[in-house]
């Protein structure tokens, strides 16, 4: 909380923010660790909470103000740099005298509380670090209660909470706990943060979540974040894909161009820029042809463009998208244009969407195009499919409150009888709404489209047909004289003279006739 | 690390000639008289425990200034042992410095407001001086 922001108007103690060294913690941290504060890295067997420890020592630690790490009864120094220096974090330069761990096993064996703290303050007033961490202090717990009752243990927990704090450590305590020991422990009581890791198995992958249970003085991003453990250690996806921050952009100022100027007509000028348009439709209606005509408007309109995309490789869209003449391997030499492939399998939403987002950053997109969504949702892990809906209204409304105007498209299953808006409830992350459809008229079988809806413009109520030709869309008139095209079986209107309308005939000759 | 700043330092050697001047026979010892008062406002309003880790940690942080200090100890209840045997100044000057570690550290943590609420509750009539008035830190 700012000064600004204290209704009785005093001066607060400024509370420093240390770097956690984690791609996207310090962001759902609000900023950072609390300096001096006392924490807990909460979680089961496995879950990281070592490698975040060790993360932050090493991001932290200075000869100057070196980080202390006690060892007890868990994984012994000798075992755990085996394995810790395997990350890209590690640099054994550190361990000469920035990074300095003792082992307090013996003592735990053989003491009560009163000689662990001892022992603990001795070593913090030697060595003035600015980082202390206990792993796994669950052990110091454990073996406290076989001989001590809880109210000793509470005070016990006090005056380390109050030592390590008056020392100026930021405190770090490491412990295998499960779900509901967080009520009785009364180190969490005392705790000023609580980080939890964890990790569940579904189906073929695992699932990886932290949540800040507590942080105080910081205003966290509430919720379970993503995180992922690679060579380079934890990295974490916030919630808010690291745009907490971001000005809010005003939408529809202006309108952008898809491309295809007919279509703009139907939209009332374009898309309003800053607006999701979704393109529901089936297999080869054109949906990812329509994209490709909105990114290429853009890149010869001077603003960058983004492809996000699930089912084809890169190099085959672009070979694609030149049979309509549209040439997208200059811009993206150019760094107008960017295309990613995504195939994530085990990978989380978050994730995934967080390389849209920094791509986004990256090259200053203005148009963004994700093809398909149906894709996307069957690139993920089965685990992460219930997070999707969620995760994606959360990226397309932190990128559209940027500026950037977004297509997404996505497949329909078409049935005859009536005409659904996506087979998959995503259209409320939509502004807008473009239905492509295939009608079935005298034999043949035709493309339409319609604009369901526009939040931010008066748009045409036509049902339009085209085509899609050697430059690409090519639009052609409204279809009119039909009833039940929305079934995809239209038949001809009569009127009470039982006269059939015509309006078509001179549009596509032929058409009526036949 | 961050040191008090210079208006800390005017404060605490305030504080310590205050007691001087208020105090009477030889055996009265200005900075042993302001760590005992800020004692007993301190454990009153954090405990004895808190007390004596803060004078711990001002004592060792004062030690890297003063290493003529490394004979002085904190006892149990956090009073400052020895310091009038300093002999470099008779613990006047390295007084002052625990005392003016001390009052950092509080204002550190607790803030500025509260860390002078407590020090104006023992010396309530202790005039600040300009410097002061616009902040310790």
């Amino acid at each position: 909380m700012s000064k600004d922001d204290n209704k009785n108007g005093h001066d607060p103690v400024k509370i420093q923010q240390i770097p956690t060294g984690v791609a996207g913690l310090d962001e759902i941290l609000g900023g950072g660790l609390p300096e001096f504060s006392f924490n807990i890295i909460a979680g089961s067997p496995g879950g990281g909470k070592t490698s975040l420890a060790h993360q932050i020592i090493f991001e932290n630690a200075t000869k100057e103000r070196p980080a202390l790490y006690f060892t007890i009864l868990g994984e012994p120094a000798v075992k755990m740099l085996r394995y810790q220096q395997q990350y890209s974090f590690f640099d054994p330069d550190k361990l000469d005298g920035a990074i300095r761990f003792v082992n307090l096993s013996k003592l735990i064996l053989d003491s009560d509380l009163d000689g662990v703290l001892a022992a603990i303050i001795d070593e913090v007033e030697a060595c003035n670090p600015c980082i202390v961490v206990v792993d796994s202090f669950r052990t110091v717990v454990r073996r406290a209660q076989a001989t001590t009752t809880e109210t000793e243990l509470q005070a016990f927990i006090q005056r380390l909470a109050l030592h390590l704090t008056s020392w100026h450590a930021t405190t770090f305590l490491i412990g295998e706990y499960r779900d509901g020991d967080a009520n009785y422990d009364p180190v969490f009581t005392v705790a000023d943060g609580v980080i939890w890791l964890t990790q569940n198995t579904e189906r073929n992958s695992i699932v990886r979540k932290m949540q800040i249970v507590k942080m105080r003085a910081m205003e966290t991003v509430p919720g379970l974040h993503t995180f992922r453990i690679t060579g380079d250690g934890l990295q974490c996806f916030p919630r808010t894909f690291g745009l907490t921050n971001r000005t809010d952009h005003e939408k529809g100022k202006r309108v952008i161009s898809t491309g295809v100027p007919e279509l703009d007509a139907m939209m009332g000028g374009g898309i309003p820029e800053g607006d999701s348009l979704l393109v529901a439709g089936p297999s080869g209606a054109g949906k990812t042809i329509l994209g490709q005509h909105f990114i290429n408007e853009g890149v010869r309109q001077g603003e960058p463009g983004i492809v996000a995309m699930f089912e084809e490789l890169p190099a085959e869209y672009i070979e694609r998208a030149s049979k309509f003449g549209i040439d997208f391997a200059t811009p993206q030499k150019e760094g107008m244009l960017k295309i990613i492939y995504l195939r994530p399998l085990d990978l989380s939403v978050d994730e995934t969407l967080d390389e849209i987002v920094n791509a986004v950053r990256e090259i200053g997109c203005k148009r963004l195009v994700i093809d398909s969504l149906v894709g996307f949702e069957l690139a993920l892990a089965p685990g992460f499919r219930m997070d999707f809906r969620e995760s994606l209204y959360r990226m397309i409304g932190a990128l559209t409150r940027m500026g950037v105007t977004i297509i997404s498209t996505v497949e329909v299953e078409e049935n005859f009888t009536s005409m659904s808006l996506s087979n998959f409830a995503v259209s409320f992350l939509a502004d807008d709404l473009l239905r492509m459809r295939y009608v079935s008229i005298n034999g043949q079988l035709r493309k339409m489209m319609m604009i369901v809806k526009m939040r931010r413009s008066k748009h045409s109520i036509d049902m339009t047909e085209y085509e899609i030709t050697a430059d690409g869309i090519r639009m052609g008139k409204p279809l009119r004289g039909y009833r039940g095209l929305t079934t995809s079986v239209p038949e001809p209107w009569s009127d009470t003279s039982g006269a059939t309308a015509k309006l078509r005939e001179d549009e596509f000759p032929g058409d009526l006739n036949d | 690390m961050e040191k008090p700043s210079q208006t800390i330092r005017e404060l605490a050697s305030r504080l310590i000639a205050a007691e001087a001047s208020a105090g009477t026979g030889p055996d009265v010892h200005g900075p042993t008289l302001v760590c005992e008062k800020l004692q007993v406002s301190l454990i009153r309003f954090a405990g004895v425990d808190a007390f004596t880790t803060l004078m711990r940690r001002s004592l060792a942080m004062s030690r890297e200034e003063i290493p003529a200090l490394k004979n002085v100890k904190v006892g149990p209840k956090g009073c400052v042992e020895r310091l009038d045997l300093v002999a470099a100044d008779g613990g006047i000057e390295s007084g002052a410095a625990i005392i003016a570690n001390l009052l950092w550290l509080m204002v550190t943590f607790i803030g500025e407001d509260l860390a002078m609420r407590l020090v104006k509750d023992v010396w309530p009539d202790l005039l600040l001086s300009e410097s002061s008035k616009e902040g310790l830190v």
